[in-house]
């Protein structure tokens, strides 16, 4: 059997990699797990280990850069093998893919190195924990067994098999992460001059520098616009009441960010430019609404914390439910860094909600575009306020809204149309059943 | 005629009567093209009526066992010919089945030969009331596979026999030669063997069983030699011609040529997709040089819109594969994801019924030796188990494979009686991520069969009671 080595997505935001060098020679037989390759990643240089064993043609040249999934050899099981596959004569019949947090069969071959499983073990070991504790925790038999290995405290991890309970892949995943964050060995530093002490220095690495990269780009490079507006969610809060009412036959509690997304979509529907991208000099505006969900990644030191958007494909054909699952669906993946390049790929409109992790009576923020999409819209806290309704003073529910959009590829006119159809829209949900 | 189906299945064996019916369930607008009966070949030609033959021959050979204790068994009046109409019966008993559950869901049958016309739109040939297409949002291609024919060896179903054309035999020959030592082959090898058939199996490979463990595929190799199969391994065969009424093959075996003489030869090389003639290049789905349809998550093909699943992907040509593929098609058109973007290999168990039978999953020792895959290995004999003993059933052994340094099983695999019930119990512990000690700290009911697997398990770290 001939299988390829692919680039793999070492971390999230990567979408490239350059070979550094390759640490073994062309047709040179390797064992499984052993490093044959440098890749050079956004700052990092990792060595990658041989996912099979056999004998190894190389595909990618060094000093070359490719997109991840590229496949940059294949190994093959026999030297007849080899020799066809030198010859060109030989067909590939299936390409395995190791990704990093997922690999397979190969657990021996991830085990942090001594270095970084030091910082794994500082970044996950809590005190030890008591036997309450460790008699609720629900996690398989080899989860438990991984996380002993690797110095993995489970009480922190938090568990993606069936009824919460945590399997081999949230384990992996979070070594991963503490193998990721942990990429600064040399952070403590000494006592320095006038007094100053560090705590900590972080590399601009990896997801840090995916988002640092398109933040600056989206600042300097569009000319952000903002908008800011409060919605009466009174009668939308009543009408989800009534829906989770059915939450036993839905089995799911549809949530409000799903409500709002698909608010998005028939707005955009309404105003076609609000649903675009701008690059290489033109706009192009969609017929896919495919909206952005902006998911925040919490740590629990602020170093640790990222940001993703997975993007909810064709909102514009799908139900609230289907769009409830989903959204569940890839958060729960985002947060488990399961998330594929692809899922994160063509969204044309992002929604970036602050509801649940910014304080309540918090307003709006100013969100940054997420380019080239030409529009961010941020529902906030819902908040309870007096409005006067009919000449008298209610209660109601308001949820305040920041959207910032792209002034060169839209003006404010369109904008106002996209913001009373989205107001009227949540306003009275009824609306959404047209 | 101008209704749009959510999902066109064509075919309906195991993947597709199952996507239909998954579809339904869902609330999807399905219709199901069949040419045939329903059921594919699984049930009309294949597990279905060859486990009616198998048990028969099991029960046949057991009265053997009933001569041991003095009971004199008067055979003469043994007529295949009723053996054969029971799987039969036993057949059309299920197709009619799945045909009822289809109607109970309401996905419509359609009888009728499809093939894809465009994206969205398949064409029917002989199909009832002069239709002559219908249009779908997703098309699932569920065609199955047919007999593998190597050339020299063609079937014409009179000497040289596919599975099907056994299956059809309602006299037994009295001399056979299997070519081919897989599920199949062995499989019927038995069978004929058990009835008294005179019975010679040929196999390429380094062992009967090549897709199974070596050390499983020993003690059944054991067994058929015991029982007076003639087993050749490392053979090739060349050629055959007809002679005497009956064929003389020619097979090569350790450099020499013999002529074996048999009455029907049966080839049971393998199976090939039915992938031709149905309109895939219309639309440029990709295939595999051997035919396979390439399919990527959710058994998506290189065209939007259009799926394959079971025997017609380069995934194991299993019917359990084809139903677990058809409900991951399902569901991912339904927009949901509840089993993964695609079966896992190594969770997908193999079963072959003959007596002993073998089961098996994941890593095969020879393959880890191959891959260079370390792994901690635990073997426990059948005559450990009291029950075997018992019943007399000693040959079989249960063997573990598992990772050293997390115990993680690898792979399990049984031979012997009841072995394709018995896998499950570690092919489950495999798939909840279970460790050899969890399957250990289960008590075992005494005495089962079962108390082997728990005495394997025992062997991975510690040592067995019972050797």
């Amino acid at each position: 059997m001939i299988r390829d080595v692919i680039l793999p997505q070492l971390a999230m935001g990567m979408s490239e990699g350059s070979i550094v060098d390759w640490l073994v020679a062309e047709g040179a037989r390797v064992e499984r797990d052993q490093t044959i390759v440098s890749i050079e990643t956004e700052k990092v240089i990792t060595d990658l280990p041989s996912p099979y064993a056999g004998y190894l043609h190389l595909l990618a040249k060094k000093g070359d850069t490719h997109p991840t999934e590229t496949v940059i050899a294949r190994i093959a099981d026999s030297e007849d093998e080899y020799r066809s596959l030198v010859s060109g004569a030989a067909v590939n019949e299936r390409s395995a893919r190791p990704t990093a947090g997922d690999s397979g069969d190969g657990l021996a071959g991830s085990t942090p190195g001594a270095s970084a499983q030091e910082d794994a073990s500082r970044e996950l070991n809590a005190p030890a924990a008591s036997v309450g504790d460790a008699r609720k925790l629900r996690a398989s038999g080899l989860a438990r067994a991984i996380a002993k290995k690797n110095g993995v405290d489970l009480s922190r991890v938090s568990g993606t098999g069936p009824g919460g309970r945590i399997v081999r892949r949230d384990v992996v995943a979070a070594i991963e992460r503490a193998k990721s964050t942990a990429q600064a060995p040399q952070l403590r530093a000494a006592p320095s001059a006038q007094g100053m002490r560090e705590r900590m220095r972080i590399p601009v690495a990896g997801m840090r520098a995916a988002i640092a990269q398109k933040m600056l780009a989206a600042t300097t490079t569009a000319a952000q616009t903002y908008g800011f507006f409060e919605i009466d969610i009174t009668k939308l809060l009543a009408a989800r009441n009534t829906i989770l009412g059915y939450e036993d036959e839905l089995a799911t509690r549809v949530s409000l960010i799903s409500f709002y997304v698909r608010a998005v979509a028939l707005a955009c529907q309404h105003v076609p430019i609000c649903n675009s991208t701008l690059a290489n000099g033109e706009i192009t505006a969609w017929e896919n609404v495919n909206v952005g969900v902006a998911v925040a990644l919490p740590g629990g030191s602020e170093h640790e914390s990222g940001l993703i958007v997975p993007v909810v494909r064709d909102v514009q054909d799908k139900g609230l439910l289907q769009l409830d699952r989903e959204i569940k669906d890839l958060v729960r993946r985002a947060r488990a860094s399961r998330l594929s390049p692809a899922e994160t790929a063509n969204g044309t409109i992002t929604v970036s909600s602050t509801d649940g992790f910014l304080p309540g009576g918090w307003m709006v923020s100013t969100p940054l575009l997420n380019l080239p999409q030409v529009m961010n819209f941020q529902p906030g806290t819902p908040v309870e306020k007096p409005v006067v309704v009919d000449g008298k003073i209610e209660i109601r529910t308001l949820l305040p809204c920041g959207v910032t959009f792209d002034h060169r590829a839209m003006d404010g006119e369109p904008l106002g149309r996209f913001v009373r159809k989205i107001r009227d829209l949540l306003a009275n949900p009824e609306l959404m059943l047209l | 005629m101008s209704k749009i189906y959510d999902v066109a299945v064509i075919g309906a064996g195991p993947g597709g009567y199952v996507a239909g019916i998954r579809a339904a369930q869902l609330g999807l607008s399905a219709c199901v093209i069949e040419k045939d009966t329903p059921g594919g070949v699984c049930l009309n030609w294949g597990c279905i009526p060859s486990k009616s033959l198998i048990h028969h021959a099991a029960e046949f050979g057991a009265l053997r066992e009933m001569e041991a204790f003095g009971i004199g068994v008067d055979r003469s009046g043994f007529r295949y010919g009723e053996v054969h109409a029971r799987s039969r019966s036993a057949a059309r008993t299920l197709a009619g089945g799945v045909a009822a559950l289809l109607r109970k869901n309401e996905v419509e049958v359609i009888k009728g030969t499809g093939s894809i016309a465009g994206i969205g739109k398949v064409s029917l040939a002989g199909a009832e009331g002069g239709r002559d297409c219908v249009s779908a949002r997703n098309i699932i291609v569920a065609t199955g596979s047919r007999p593998l024919s190597l050339p020299g060896f063609a079937f014409d179903e009179k000497f040289i026999l596919s599975s099907s054309g056994i299956l059809s035999l309602d006299r037994l020959p009295e001399r056979l030669i299997v070519l081919g030592a897989g599920a199949i082959g062995c499989e019927f090898a038995y069978v004929m063997n058990s009835f008294g058939v005179s019975v010679t199996l040929v196999e390429l490979g380094e062992h009967i069983l090549p897709a199974e463990d070596f050390e499983a595929a020993q003690v059944l190799d054991a067994s058929f030699r015991k029982s007076g199969i003639n087993v050749h391994t490392k053979a090739r065969a060349m050629s055959w011609e007809r002679a005497d009424g009956g064929v003389v093959v020619d097979v090569e075996v350790a450099g020499k040529v013999e002529r074996l003489k048999a009455d029907k030869v049966l080839a049971a090389f393998g199976r090939t997709p039915n992938t031709d003639g149905i309109g895939l290049e219309s639309v440029g789905v990709d295939r595999t040089v051997s035919g396979h349809i390439v399919t990527g998550e959710h058994g998506r093909t290189s065209v939007p819109g259009i799926f394959a699943i079971g025997d017609v992907t380069t995934t194991p040509a299993l019917a359990h594969v084809a139903s677990r593929e058809a409900e991951i098609a399902v569901e991912h058109i339904a927009g949901r994801s509840p089993h993964g973007a695609a079966i896992d290999p190594d969770l997908v168990p193999s079963a072959v019924y003959c007596e002993p039978q073998v089961a098996g999953f994941g890593l095969r020792e020879d393959r880890a030796a191959k891959d260079g895959i370390a792994f901690k290995k635990s073997v426990f004999p059948y005559r450990g188990a009291g029950k075997s003993v018992a019943i007399g059933r000693t040959e079989g052994l249960v063997k573990l494979l598992a990772d050293p340094a997390t115990g993680e099983l690898l792979g399990g695999h049984i031979v012997g009686h009841g072995a394709t019930e018995l896998i499950h119990e570690l092919l489950l512990a495999k798939s909840s991520e279970l460790l050899p000690d969890d399957v250990v700290d289960m008590i075992h009911a005494h005495p089962t069969l079962s108390e082997a697997i728990a005495e394997a398990a025992r062997g991975i770290h510690g040592k067995p009671i019972h050797i």
